[in-house]
């Protein structure tokens, strides 16, 4: 197990250092200067712009720029917002707990809905149910997040009125309006993760029930329902757990566009303000802290799934 | 075989209907529409359905028939593209590396793992806010993170193949090791290349329109799916049709793409090949999950 997570761990370490180098050349890919484009060619004197230039340390050759960047960065020094000048690590601090809650809620969403699903359609494969299920899995990954959330706030806000289109509040001060903002965004987000974790409940159960102990326990003469629910089911939730896990990234991806349609104040509605406000800096904090986060995420189910499952340490 | 299964398989079918029909919007738009998807007509702003305006007009006045078809060649054009791009970057990146082996294919899985750290629609929106809001930045962002998906699917094709017996037999009869590579061996890589691309295409329609949604992607008046959805959210009260017709635009290309890959992948697969010989049409009861977007 040790031997397995330090090889985990050391694949991280060339993993980490191209994603700094992506991260950092993204900036530079900016045509032109990129001080010109943050703070537009005439509107500042030229004091302000060497000020800035060196700041971001433009003035250095590439890779001196970039080891000074990733020193920086290893100081846990994601630099400066150039438009409010607050520090970068702040303003991802502030947002990133309302994005982790949005994805929690969503994965919590997608589990409650793919779980009976996913073993209703396993228990009666290839009847309607089944096919039902598989439909509503291949809707969750074909309708995009964005129109879904526009239909749910079409129905529940502008049609029914039951909820609020969009807005946020904090879970401790004002826990009801909290989970009431929290609602459709979660639904949204969590709906479209449900597809992809339906599908992966069925194949799993379906794989555990044409195991030898399935057919053991059913000879002994256990109920059907015992054998889904006693050994089938629990032999299979490793693997769905699993894809839960995984799916981290595709939320973080997903939460960035959902949180524009609900105006939830997340790290998505702060990256997509700062592309708008040119303030690349925190741009190019938010993409390393997102891709930083994944992979460690990544590798924490990788390494517990391991824990869980022996025989994935041998493969 | 595989196209018999194909066409016995009634949910790739359709989605191939839907695939030809989304193409056919795109390539014949102008002639399934007279109208210009550009011109205004503020008399006539959110009108519903009508014998004038099929899909009814938006908050412009402009008919939004002619620009879910417009809208249509976007998508496909960005689709077809970033596909390619990533084909074209992934491809021979990881057959080199399956390949040559070593060194140079630890790297570059190691380049192409941090490609894929991120999740798709922040890459995508880093680097068009980089270079800049146009259909080309855009899909050069999405092709980029198409790469390392291309790469890791030729190297593992490659790296099953390079040690079939036909492959020993080319390295016995003296063909030069880039020769086997290129007339040996892709040529038996395709199918699940094939089969990626087409759910890489539906991938690329919601990523483009969700970058236009942002308001990142094609900038307006060019009636791009998801710029048409990002306009019509302040109107939804008054008119939630201008919001409903270019999303399921967007659902029913998506699905199709989506449908035709699954059936691709049933029918190419050897180990599905006898099971689904036998029962034709129950090709998405076996299909296992797949990662989104």
């Amino acid at each position: 197990m040790i031997e397995f997570l330090a090889r985990r761990l050391l694949v991280l370490i060339p993993v980490l250092f191209f994603m700094s180098v992506i991260v950092f050349g993204v900036l530079r890919l900016i045509p032109g200067d990129p001080v010109d484009v943050m703070m537009g060619a005439d509107q500042v004197d030229a004091q302000t712009r060497q000020a800035l230039r060196h700041e971001l340390g433009l003035d250095l050759s590439l890779p001196h720029q970039y080891l000074r960047w990733v020193g920086r960065v290893g100081r846990g020094d994601l630099g400066r917002s150039v438009r409010n000048r607050e520090s970068v690590i702040a303003l991802i601090a502030d947002k990133l707990p309302k994005t982790l809650l949005l994805t929690a809620a969503s994965s919590l969403v997608a589990l409650v809905v793919a779980l009976p699903l996913g073993i209703l359609a396993a228990v009666r494969r290839n009847t309607g149910a089944d096919y039902a299920a598989m439909v509503f899995a291949l809707l969750g990954v074909s309708v995009p997040n964005f129109f879904l959330g526009i239909v749910l706030v079409l129905a529940f806000a502008v049609g029914l009125g039951w909820l609020p289109s969009q807005g946020y509040a904090s879970l401790v001060m004002q826990p009801v309006q909290a989970l009431q903002y929290l609602l459709l965004p979660a639904l949204t987000l969590g709906l479209a993760m449900a597809g992809v974790v339906t599908r992966m409940v069925r194949s799993s159960v379906l794989e555990a029930i044409g195991q030898d102990y399935v057919r053991t326990a059913r000879a002994k003469g256990l109920s059907e329902r015992g054998v889904v629910w006693k050994h089938a089911l629990k032999n299979a939730l490793i693997p769905t757990v699993t894809v839960v896990g995984l799916q981290f990234g595709t939320l973080l991806g997903g939460a960035v566009v959902v949180e524009q349609v609900f105006s939830w104040p997340g790290i998505g509605w702060l990256v997509v303000h700062s592309i708008f406000a040119r303030d690349y800096p925190v741009v190019q904090g938010v993409t390393l802290v997102v891709g930083v986060l994944f992979v460690v995420i990544n590798t924490a189910v990788d390494v517990l799934y391991s824990a869980l499952d022996p025989r994935v340490r041998v493969a | 075989m595989t196209l018999r299964l194909f066409a016995h398989n009634r949910l790739a079918l359709g989605g191939a209907v839907l695939v030809v029909l989304v193409v056919t919007a795109a390539a014949m738009g102008p002639v399934l529409s007279t109208q210009d998807p550009l011109a205004m007509d503020l008399g006539a702003r959110l009108q519903a359905p009508s014998g004038e305006h099929a899909l009814g007009t938006d908050q412009f006045g402009r008919d939004l028939l002619a620009r879910i078809l417009h809208g249509a060649r976007i998508s496909v054009q960005v689709g077809l593209v970033a596909v390619a791009i990533g084909f074209a970057l992934g491809l021979p990146l990881g057959a080199a590396a399956a390949f040559v082996g070593g060194m140079f294919d630890h790297v570059a899985m190691r380049i192409m793992d941090a490609i894929l750290a991120f999740p798709a629609i922040l890459l995508a929106l880093a680097i068009v806010a980089a270079l800049g809001p146009d259909i080309t930045n855009v899909m050069i962002a999405i092709g980029v993170r198409y790469a390392p998906i291309f790469a890791r699917i030729a190297r593992a094709a490659v790296l099953a193949e390079r040690e079939k017996e036909y492959v020993i037999a080319a390295q016995a009869l003296g063909q030069p090791g880039f020769a086997i590579l290129t007339r040996e061996i892709l040529p038996n890589c395709w199918a699940p290349l094939l089969v990626q691309a087409s759910a890489s295409f539906a991938q690329a329609i919601i990523i483009e329109s969700s970058l236009s949604f942002i308001g990142v992607g094609m900038p307006p008046p060019t009636p791009s799916w998801g710029t048409m959805l990002f306009e019509a959210r302040g109107f939804l009260e008054r008119a939630p049709l201008v919001a409903i017709f270019p999303g399921l635009a967007i659902c029913l290309a998506v699905l199709g793409f989506n449908l035709m890959g699954d059936g691709l992948r049933d029918a190419l697969d050897p180990r599905l090949r006898s099971e689904l010989g036998r029962s034709a049409g129950g090709a998405m009861a076996l299909a296992p999950a797949r990662g989104g977007r």
